[in-house]
């Protein structure tokens, strides 16, 4: 299969000349550059936009709603386009507004352990940066080499640390946002105290529906030393069991992650560069793996750890064979991209019903003669983050069609155990008729913010 | 064209793209190129020639490569593409006119190359020194220096009058590449070389592609042999890495030169200089942008040393501060 997209050639007139008196040569219309924002991490999701621009202060992008109040524009923000489920994509046109230029950090405060940041900031380097004054992020997006802070906070993400900390919503202290009204906010304050409404919150995850985000404040945390356990077991549901008894003691690791045996293999395979791996599908429940790491790891945590593992019959490593694992798998997700594009549903199920739900998932795959692998990690006691990755070839237009229906069977599959899911983007827009009063209130509220929808219209199903 | 469907877009790319980096323009990122070639390749683009600017915006120094998960040949799928669609013709062209006729893409003479020699070769060695057009034109010091070091330790000819072809294999001329690879094995067979010393980081690396059956060197490789008979200097320094000898693997010996002679210390970040490619040819002004980047916040008190002229040329075009080359550095051991 092909995916074609349409150009649209000419943007009208009165769009170039505006936005080039406002971004001179950083606005762009040539079908070249256009089409470079036209996806983002998601395979088989496509649209172009009219144009892109690349604003450097709050000024511009002031500027560019005033306009586009005018002239009923559709502003879509954009990161790093690293996104999974098309949060960044111009599914129906529009300007895409691409923060790439926004990427200071602004203030590291060690005393205050704070780091104030614009959103086009890869979430690396504010880091590396941190790392030099002792302090880390306390929660580190997956995708973390390629995603913007911004793209994580507009998302409400979770990742490697989430588990002991929470989502990015709990690290995120201040934005500063513009609104679609073209208000400049600040919602938050440099402690986590703020009264009344927490406005904060309403920003974080809004997949930039209500407007900008042009300055963040997050909170740091000391660095420490990881400590890397692990441990292998018959099944993938022992596996699974383990997680909810783990869940249920004091041990707090720093994250969690599982696979099942098929996952393992396939993605040892392809680690060590072999691009024809296969998924054994046979093999599914025949295994599975349980990485863990600690930033503190003493006698009680051993001791914890090592009982829990007994009623599997798995031994629990500390440190050696773990460290090299964790270093594999903490990063594999782009490195399945040799054997095909990969396709994820990272959907959020409660610890109890996972593993029904991984069987079910697992039915639909080889029904629809999906290739889909299997694994997560766990976010917090309660719930699980089951990633369903599925192989796709762009060309192919029925394996396309395949992992579409698949996506969709995966995420009632995840609503009928009582599961969610997180973003939306384009990609899951449609789960928003899930939940009709919601969006409902969520429109009003949109309303206050862009009360002329010029933010990102279409997301999370508002207009 | 399998190739560029392999680009998950993940982004881990983008940072270690000097380009990218300097001009934040997807469409001239390594995933935004490979997107482009899709779509091309999908009849989505249909004009080659907006394509080929931006696939000639390329350092070609591979560190995308590097950071990319899915180990995507993304400078084999540029350099494919500068094969099938020349650009900037009427300049390329006459830098391979220049080498064909010349031996050198710089349109200077013979004579003009052979000034930085006062040294006696000696034509029995089978090991033949070759500077490399850059260094013999550019930055004829760094050939000098190398001489200064070895001369009384080393047997050495002297072959400066060819060019390795590096260049042009970067610049869209494989087929002519392929006869100057084939002449230049002819001559080095005629002088008896059995060993060859260069350092150019990109005649090194590019030596290293040549079928034949000669012991490629770096210069600092040699000069790691030499270093009991040098003297340490009380100087802070750093280092710069080749892009060439980073994707050659050769990093570690000019580090060892420096730790051994003087106060080392490593640079907080390697980047690409901006010049290889091509870029300095072609996109002159966006070449010095990537430069200036990298030599912005450079520690006046701690000299950088690098170990290619190319780099050194560039670098020395965009700062003020003293950059020198490990051959210089070495020699002024010597003292």
């Amino acid at each position: 299969m092909t995916l074609k997209t349409k150009i649209t050639m000419n943007p009208p007139a009165k769009m170039k000349t505006t936005l080039t008196k406002i971004f001179k040569e950083r606005a762009f219309f040539e079908p070249e550059d256009l089409i470079c924002y036209s996806r983002d991490a998601v395979p088989c999701l496509e649209g172009m936009p009219e144009a892109v621009v690349q604003p450097r202060n709050r000024r511009e992008l002031k500027e560019l709603i005033t306009s586009a109040q005018k002239e009923g524009w559709n502003l879509i923000p954009r990161g790093r386009g690293t996104g999974t489920f098309g949060g960044a994509v111009p599914v129906d046109g529009g300007i895409v507004v691409d923060f790439a230029r926004m990427n200071r950090i602004e203030e590291i405060n060690v005393d205050r352990h704070y780091v104030r940041v614009q959103p086009g900031c890869c979430v690396q380097t504010i880091d590396f940066e941190l790392a030099k004054n002792g302090l880390k992020l306390p929660v580190i997006p997956w995708s973390s080499p390629g995603a913007s802070i911004g793209g994580f906070v507009a998302t409400n993400g979770v990742g490697l640390g989430s588990y002991t900390y929470g989502r990015i919503k709990q690290q995120v202290l201040d934005l500063t946002v513009i609104t679609g009204r073209g208000d400049e906010l600040s919602l938050g304050s440099v402690t986590e105290y703020t009264p009344g409404y927490n406005l904060c919150e309403l920003f974080v995850g809004s997949e930039g529906t209500l407007g900008f985000i042009t300055s963040i404040l997050l909170t740091c945390i000391n660095q420490k030393k990881h400590t890397v356990v692990s441990g292998f077991f018959k099944s993938f549901k022992d596996t699974l069991s383990c997680v909810r008894d783990i869940a249920q003691t004091d041990v707090k690791p720093y994250t969690m992650i599982y696979d099942d045996a098929t996952t393992f293999n396939f993605v040892r395979e392809v680690t060590l560069g072999n691009p024809q791996a296969t998924i054994e599908k046979d093999k599914r429940d025949t295994g599975g793996y349980l990485l863990l790491a600690f930033e503190s790891f003493g006698d009680e945590e051993k001791n914890t750890l090592s009982a829990i593992f007994s009623q599997y019959s798995a031994r629990l490593n500390v440190g050696g064979m773990s460290e090299g694992l964790w270093n594999n798998l903490s990063s594999f997700l782009p490195k399945v991209y040799r054997v095909g594009l990969i396709s994820f549903e990272d959907t959020f199920v409660p610890v109890d019903s996972v593993y029904d739900v991984a069987v079910q998932c697992w039915e639909k795959a080889d029904e629809l003669s999906v290739r889909m692998f299997m694994g997560g990690y766990v976010a917090s006691r309660r719930t699980l983050v089951l990633f369903p990755g599925m192989v796709v070839n762009e060309r192919d237009f029925e394996e396309v069609e395949n992992v579409k229906k698949a996506k969709d069977e995966i995420i009632k599959i995840t609503l009928r155990h009582g599961g969610g899911i997180s973003a939306l983007g384009s990609d899951k827009v449609n789960y928003m008729g899930e939940y009709p009063e919601r969006a409902q209130i969520m429109q009003q509220i949109k309303e206050v913010f862009d009360p002329y929808h010029v933010m990102n219209r279409g997301k999370l199903g508002l207009r | 064209m399998d190739t560029v469907y392999q680009c998950g877009s993940c982004g881990y790319c983008l940072d270690t793209c000097s380009v990218y980096a300097t001009t934040f323009t997807e469409s001239l990122s390594p995933r935004g190129k490979l997107l482009l070639l899709r779509k091309y390749g999908e009849g989505v683009l249909t004009d080659p020639s907006s394509l080929t600017e931006r696939l000639y915006t390329c350092t070609l120094c591979g560190k995308c490569e590097d950071a990319c998960p899915s180990k995507t040949d993304i400078t084999g799928v540029i350099k494919n593409w500068r094969n099938n669609h020349p650009f900037n013709e009427e300049v390329l062209r006459s830098s391979l006119q220049s080498v064909l006729e010349k031996g050198n893409p710089y349109n200077k003479s013979q004579f003009e190359r052979e000034e930085w020699c006062t040294f006696n070769p000696e034509a029995d060695s089978d090991i033949g020194y070759f500077p490399g057009c850059t260094t013999s034109l550019l930055q004829p010091q760094i050939g000098a220096s190398f001489i200064q070091v070895v001369k009384d330790l080393l047997p050495l000819q002297i072959i400066d009058d060819v060019c390795c072809g590096s260049i042009l294999s970067k610049t869209g001329f494989q087929k002519e590449v392929q006869e100057i690879m084939e002449k230049n094995t002819q001559y080095f067979k005629e002088r008896g070389i059995k060993t060859l010393i260069t350092s150019c980081a990109g005649c090194y690396s590019f030596f290293l592609e040549y079928p034949f059956n000669v012991k490629v060197l770096h210069t600092s490789q040699v000069l790691t042999d030499y270093l009991s008979e040098l003297q340490p200097q009380n100087i802070c320094t750093t280092y710069h890495d080749p892009c060439h000898l980073v994707k050659t693997s050769l990093t570690s010996q000019p580090r060892h030169i420096l730790k051994t002679l003087s106060d080392y210390s490593e640079k907080e970040t390697q980047a690409c200089c901006g010049a290889g490619g091509g870029m300095l040819l072609n996109f002159r002004e966006l070449a010095d942008s990537i430069c200036k980047n990298l030599v912005r916040g450079l520690n006046p008190r701690t000299k950088l040393v690098t170990a290619c002229p190319f780099c050194l040329y560039h670098m020395k075009r965009n700062t003020f501060q003293k950059i020198l080359s490990i051959e210089e550095f070495t020699a002024s051991c010597t003292q």
